[in-house]
């Protein structure tokens, strides 16, 4: 495909977001990455940037799921491997989900970015309580036959907080 | 030595000898007594008649004289005869037994005349030597030694026929050294002797008789002269047949037996010899008889083992002679079947002579032909090797091109890599189109194009790789298939070399094959010629077997005449009649006697 059959077709959808509101209704968007063979949502507004082929310098006296720094563009950022802290399974991330905090640098490892998905309101249901780690989502949602927990990234960074004391 | 113990036997021949000896010694002495009294000048001159003289005759000192000789001789008699009294009541002694009887008849004679003797010249002794009929000393023991003589015979000849059955219990069948009886081999002459003497000495009494005889006295005594003629004519006339009896019976006896050794058969457990009564020539005769009939018999023995080997051997010869027959008709027909296959095979030899010059043109040909084959697999072993350096080849090229397609996967991977980094920037354009907000929308349509252009990218280059590792997978399989092909052709080579190799041979197997058929060609025609001479041959040795068959199986016919001839040799020889039972002895010789009794 050609740039000009790009611009083409980007001209040719003005009305698709509009028609994608309309026909959703109450929708929100959800950016859907894999962990290993899990899926998990974040709002796309948490993650600044997603970072590959990055090595992973070790940190001591970290909780497990720390598994150590990333250099992104100079600066470092703390990665939390969610295998870890939800399966307490080690992995290799391949890629680096760049959360968007104001005044934290955090990363988490994820195998791939799925989709940047639209979905309904009305098919978004909270996480039952009493499950572990249920304060660490925020709802959950089918997606590719598959039910998506939406991550609470304040809870996340408040375990962290409660393990380093 | 057969016969049983028999006491009743021995108790009837003493009876018998008792009263027999008591009468003949009685008979003897008072028809003496009786004699001198008749013609006895004394009594003649007192005129006593014949029943006056009677007186005379029995005197008590004569019975008493006689009883003591009686019983003297009867003693002595049983005494001599005791071993064969005791062997035939205890069946002991037996050879003590044999010649007892050869004793006796000596011993009475003895007796006899003794007694007479002694009487006499105790009567004349007691009479001062002259009697009172007044004949001599001399004449009167003459005439008394003739009477006791010839009753001391009559006893000899009437005992030894009452020991005939003792004799026979003996069975005696041979004549031993020192068993010889004289008394029988002279009986006849001391009975005429004996006979000739009494009549003589009676004849000199009576001369004296008449001489002397009184002239007062009656006219001579003539009745009582022919009374004494006709009674002394009747004794010796009675011993001489009391004797010709004994003989008789012992003839008889004699000839019994060879009647039954004629009439019996060898070898059925009977005595094959006579028996002997007495020690004299006759019992000579029967034991030479014996001893002839046992040689006769060690022959008839030997004829009749002969004969059973002879029927042995005939019949051995017969067998053999069948089965040499036998094997001769089959070595006729075996050496009619080798003629008949001898000449088969010349057929198929004389066949085989005029295949051979076809089967040297055939070896010709297939020199020829396996010549041509053997350029052919040259030619061929050519092209297979061409073909493995064309495989060889195709193999490299196909690695080749393996080669390239790794590269082709290696930009593939590249572009991957590409397209996963555009995919991440598609995301982060969106991500960041995100947090403009609306501002940003169509940022973030631009992004999701992009995303849209990666996956498809990314889509095109998994097909890619699919397709790739398909032909890598088929080159692999193609280069593995290139192999085995290289291989097979490399095996096909070797082949064609090991079949250049084997035309080579079977060129020269046949350019041999067409050399000897042309040798099998010569060496037939030869085996030709000697199998028509072998079969000359083998048509003369099948002649010459059945001239032997017909030789053999007249052979075959003598040795069944001969096995025929042997066995009724045999028969023959054990059918001759040379011996007799026991058991019927006794009755055959009871018979006899009673016969002429």
């Amino acid at each position: 495909m050609s740039a000009e059959d790009i611009v083409r077709a980007i001209e040719g959808m003005p009305g698709q977001e509009v028609q994608e509101e309309s026909a959703a209704g109450e929708s929100l968007r959800f950016f859907i990455f894999s962990v290993g063979d899990a899926y998990f949502a974040l709002p796309p507004e948490s993650v600044r940037e997603i970072v590959s082929d990055l090595e992973i310098f070790p940190l001591p006296a970290c909780p497990p799921y720390i598994p150590g720094l990333i250099n992104c563009h100079g600066t470092p950022h703390t990665v939390f491997s969610l295998m870890v802290l939800f399966r307490n399974e080690r992995d290799t991330p391949a890629q680096f989900l760049v959360l968007n905090l104001p005044d934290d640098h955090v990363a988490f490892g994820c195998t791939e970015a799925i989709e940047i998905a639209t979905i309904p309101a009305a098919s978004i249901s909270t996480f039952p309580e009493g499950d572990a780690g249920s304060r660490h989502f925020t709802g959950l949602f089918p997606f590719s036959g598959q039910r998506v927990p939406v991550l609470s990234v304040p809870e996340i960074l408040r375990q962290l907080e409660l393990d380093l004391g | 030595m057969t016969e049983s113990p028999d006491p009743a036997l021995v108790r009837r021949i003493t009876i018998k000898l008792a009263i027999t000896s008591f009468l003949i010694q009685a008979a003897s002495l008072y028809s003496s007594e009786f004699f001198n009294s008749v013609f006895n000048n004394r009594y003649d001159s007192l005129g006593l008649d014949l029943v006056g003289r009677l007186p005379m005759v029995f005197k008590p000192t004569v019975f008493f004289v006689f009883l003591a000789a009686y019983v003297l001789q009867l003693a002595v008699m049983l005494i001599t005869l005791r071993p064969m009294f005791e062997y035939l009541k205890k069946g002991q002694g037996y050879d003590a037994a044999r010649g007892a009887a050869v004793k006796l008849p000596w011993r009475i004679v003895l007796i006899q005349t003794s007694v007479w003797i002694i009487g006499t010249t105790g009567y004349f002794a007691m009479l001062g030597w002259h009697t009172e009929s007044g004949i001599p000393y001399s004449i009167s023991i003459a005439l008394k030694l003739g009477t006791g003589l010839i009753g001391a015979l009559f006893i000899c000849v009437i005992a030894n026929i009452h020991l005939l059955p003792a004799k026979r219990a003996l069975a005696i069948v041979d004549i031993r050294q020192g068993e010889s009886d004289q008394f029988a081999r002279l009986k006849s002459l001391l009975i005429i002797f004996a006979s000739a003497w009494l009549f003589a000495t009676h004849c000199v009494y009576l001369c004296f008789y008449f001489i002397n005889h009184p002239a007062s006295s009656a006219a001579a005594p003539y009745p009582q002269l022919i009374a004494w003629f006709l009674w002394f004519t009747l004794l010796s006339l009675g011993l001489g047949l009391a004797s010709r009896f004994e003989h008789d019976t012992q003839m008889r006896f004699l000839k019994g037996h060879i009647s039954r050794l004629l009439d019996a058969r060898l070898g059925e457990g009977g005595d094959e010899r006579v028996q002997l009564l007495y020690f004299d020539d006759v019992g000579e005769f029967a034991a030479l008889f014996n001893r002839f009939m046992d040689k006769f018999r060690a022959l008839i023995d030997e004829i009749v083992a002969s004969a059973l080997v002879l029927s042995d051997a005939v019949q051995d010869l017969s067998t053999s002679m069948k089965e040499v027959s036998s094997t001769s008709n089959m070595q006729a027909a075996a050496v009619k079947e080798v003629v008949s296959t001898m000449e088969d095979s010349n057929t198929i030899t004389q066949s085989i002579g005029k295949s051979i010059p076809e089967v040297a043109r055939i070896a010709v040909k297939t020199r020829e032909n396996v010549d041509t084959g053997q350029g052919m697999v040259t030619e061929m072993a050519g092209k297979m090797n061409e073909i493995r350096k064309k495989n060889t080849d195709t193999i490299s090229g196909i690695r080749s091109l393996t080669d390239k397609i790794r590269a082709i996967w290696e930009i593939v991977d590249i572009i991957n890599a590409i397209v996963e980094q555009t995919r991440i920037i598609a995301f982060n354009a969106a991500l960041e189109a995100s947090t403009a907000g609306e501002a940003g929308k169509n940022f973030r349509i631009v992004a999701g194009e992009i995303k849209l252009l990666a996956d498809s990218t990314n889509q095109s280059t998994t097909e890619i790789q699919s397709r790739i590792t398909e032909i890598q997978k088929a080159a692999n399989s193609l280069i593995v298939v290139s192999e085995e092909g290289t291989e097979r052709i490399r095996q096909g080579y070797e082949l064609s070399d090991n079949l250049s190799s084997i035309f080579s041979e079977i060129l020269d197997s046949a350019e041999v094959s067409a050399t000897s058929s042309e040798s099998i060609g010569h060496s037939i025609r030869q085996q030709a010629g000697a199998f028509e001479q072998t079969l000359l041959t083998l048509k003369e040795i099948s002649r010459g077997i059945d001239n032997l068959v017909l030789t053999q199986q007249q052979t075959s016919r003598t040795a069944e005449a001969l096995n025929s001839m042997a066995g009724k040799l045999r028969s023959q020889a054990s059918q001759f009649a040379v011996g007799a039972g026991p058991g019927q002895k006794d009755d055959q010789i009871g018979e006899g006697v009673g016969h002429v009794g």
